[in-house]
């Protein structure tokens, strides 16, 4: 989760002191993609990413970390993402703010195709960031709820491995669900 | 694009509404096992219950069930009963997507309407006589046991004639079915709880028959009659233990006139009516303390209704701003704004007097395997015909007309 920028003003202890260097804002992390493209982030928003919070907290993190199984092109839209929702504003405390950054995020996953969100959900999913696995999820499973089965399949690429006489039977379960 | 894995499909699944997983399962073999399962059921009931997505208002009508979308009014879907048999299906209680059906003692049948599975409960006979009861005087819970993972149905009634066994008051008879065991169980009063039945209690209003869930009780209203019944009295019926005992409530409202149980929040409440001006609202906060009862607000009678006969609270907003209520039918659902105590109509299309609501998760729960009886009815159907008259004349021999 993205680090409190507050330092204490006045007393500054050791400890205060050596909290505020781990948790620095201004540290650059660089990540390079599978297919070797980079991207210089602070670290506040490569902390969006849990298993990369968890390497800077374990001190494995050098500067530079590889994601082996996310493009640049799907990498750079994660990060995209990830810099607007570094702070999350409170729904309750400020509602203009979280109507402004919904509106952001609905034209965000607007101009993208449904393969693309796909790859984003592997990507969020591989990466552990919740907030965006969450939003993506949601936006597919919003665009599939109308879907025939035949859709979802080619959708998500998945092979019908009923028999006709299988699937029929699952058909006329709920007849009253499948239009014709 | 690579094949999707089956764990991102799970997280998927779990965002859906039960309609659309139904379709799903005819996806492929691991979704259609995914969607069966018991883990799934229960993880997406729980997702459904923690995010409160897909809720609906059921509307209950004579003839069909009508599913609205709570954020969406405009969302309607027709559901023809599946308990029709040409009279008046009633419909009481709604647990986590699952509702009670009958149309009368002995033909009840509890079920899920976004997956249209149906079950029949066995037939239990009534200990009286037909003539001996009529509508009036039966009472019906659907309920669940959290204890022992079970739904429970509850049925009460009380025979008009006095005397019986007992050889005192009307006599009572009690009921309960075990979803799990599939069987009916008789329960059996302690003294205290039997002397309240020295009364005869009826609803004129069937609903009023219909138990309130909360804290794993059903709850249910003997209503005072003046000059007849001197108090009012809250009994409960324990689903753990199978008793009925009875529910303090405050010692001020044992002699109103006008009043009913319901359940707001997961609390029991009280709703007690001055039917041409207003009703107020108590709730018990801690299900034990009986000096937890509060009075949580006044409603002021809507101009568009000439007098309050019935009305229960329904859902907070999510916000915690309002309430849904619904007063004396469907067709005056609304949301009473607690601060301002202003009343806004929800406008849902089509729906007249006729309606009465309740809310309605979204869930799998009984699985997806729609109505059985329908399923071997079909299966009947198909069995070919073993004549062998016929089968003869099929081979070759054509009639010449």
């Amino acid at each position: 989760m993205s680090s409190s920028k507050k330092s204490s003003d006045g007393k500054s202890s050791e400890i205060e002191e050596a909290v505020a260097s781990l948790t620095m804002p201004f540290n650059k992390i660089l990540l390079t993609s599978s297919d070797g493209e980079s991207f210089e982030i602070d670290e506040a928003v490569a902390r969006k990413f849990q298993i990369i919070a968890h390497m800077i907290e374990d001190d494995c993190a050098g500067k530079a970390i590889p994601i082996d199984n996310v493009t640049g092109d799907i990498l750079s839209k994660i990060i995209e993402y990830a810099k607007k929702h570094v702070v999350e504003p409170d729904e309750d405390e400020d509602e203009e703010a979280k109507k402004k950054l919904d509106s952001w995020d609905a034209k965000f996953v607007e101009k993208l195709d449904l393969e693309t969100i796909f790859k984003i959900i592997l990507a969020a999913n591989y990466l552990n960031f919740e907030g965006l696995l969450g939003f993506a999820s949601q936006t597919v499973a919003d665009y599939i709820k109308d879907k025939t089965p035949e859709e979802v399949r080619e959708i998500f690429n998945i092979e019908n491995d009923f028999t006709p006489e299988e699937e029929e039977a699952i058909r006329k379960e709920n007849a009253w669900t499948f239009n014709g | 694009m690579a094949e999707c894995p089956m764990d991102l499909i799970n997280e998927l699944f779990l965002r859906l509404a039960a309609t659309t997983l139904v379709r799903c399962r005819a996806v492929s073999k691991p979704c259609f096992s995914l969607i069966d399962s018991p883990e799934f059921i229960s993880s997406h009931l729980r997702r459904r219950l923690e995010t409160g997505q897909h809720l609906m208002i059921l509307l209950r009508g004579p003839r069909l069930l009508r599913t609205v979308e709570l954020d969406s009014p405009e969302n309607v879907t027709d559901i023809p009963h599946p308990l029709q048999a040409g009279g008046f299906t009633e419909v009481f209680g709604s647990f986590n997507g699952v509702i009670g059906l009958c149309n009368s003692p002995v033909d009840i049948a509890i079920f899920n309407p976004s997956t249209r599975k149906i079950h029949r409960l066995p037939i239990k006979p009534l200990d009286f006589p037909e003539r001996h009861i009529t509508r009036e005087y039966v009472f019906y819970g659907l309920g669940y046991d959290s204890v022992s993972d079970d739904f429970k149905v509850v049925r009460m009634l009380q025979s008009k004639l006095k005397g019986g066994k007992e050889n005192f008051g009307y006599p009572v008879e009690i009921k309960v079915f075990s979803l799990k065991k599939n069987s009916w169980k008789r329960v059996y009063l302690m003294f205290e709880v039997q002397i309240l039945f020295i009364y005869f209690y009826y609803h004129l209003l069937p609903r009023r028959g219909y138990g309130v869930l909360a804290n794993n009780h059903l709850h249910w209203i003997l209503p005072r009659r003046q000059g007849i019944i001197a108090f009012n009295t809250i009994i409960r019926f324990d689903l753990a233990s199978d008793d009925l005992g009875v529910l303090s409530f405050p010692q001020d409202l044992y002699t109103e006139d006008d009043m009913d149980v319901g359940v707001l929040d997961g609390c029991v409440c009280l709703m007690c009516y001055d039917e041409f001006s207003h009703v107020d609202v108590w709730v018990l906060k801690e299900y034990e303390d009986v000096k937890s009862w509060t009075k949580l607000f006044r409603v002021p009678k809507p101009e568009s209704v000439e007098s309050v006969d019935f009305m229960r609270p329904l859902i907070y907003s999510k916000d915690r701003s309002k309430i849904l209520l619904e007063i004396n039918n469907a067709k005056n659902l609304m949301w009473f704004d607690l601060e301002s105590k202003e009343l806004t109509t929800v406008g849902i299309k089509a729906c007249d007097s006729s309606f009465t609501a309740d809310i309605l998760v979204s869930s799998l729960v009984l699985g997806c395997k729609g109505d059985p009886t329908e399923a071997q009815r079909r299966k009947d159907q198909m069995v070919p015909k073993s004549n062998k008259r016929d089968g003869f004349l099929s081979k070759g021999f054509k009639l010449k007309l």
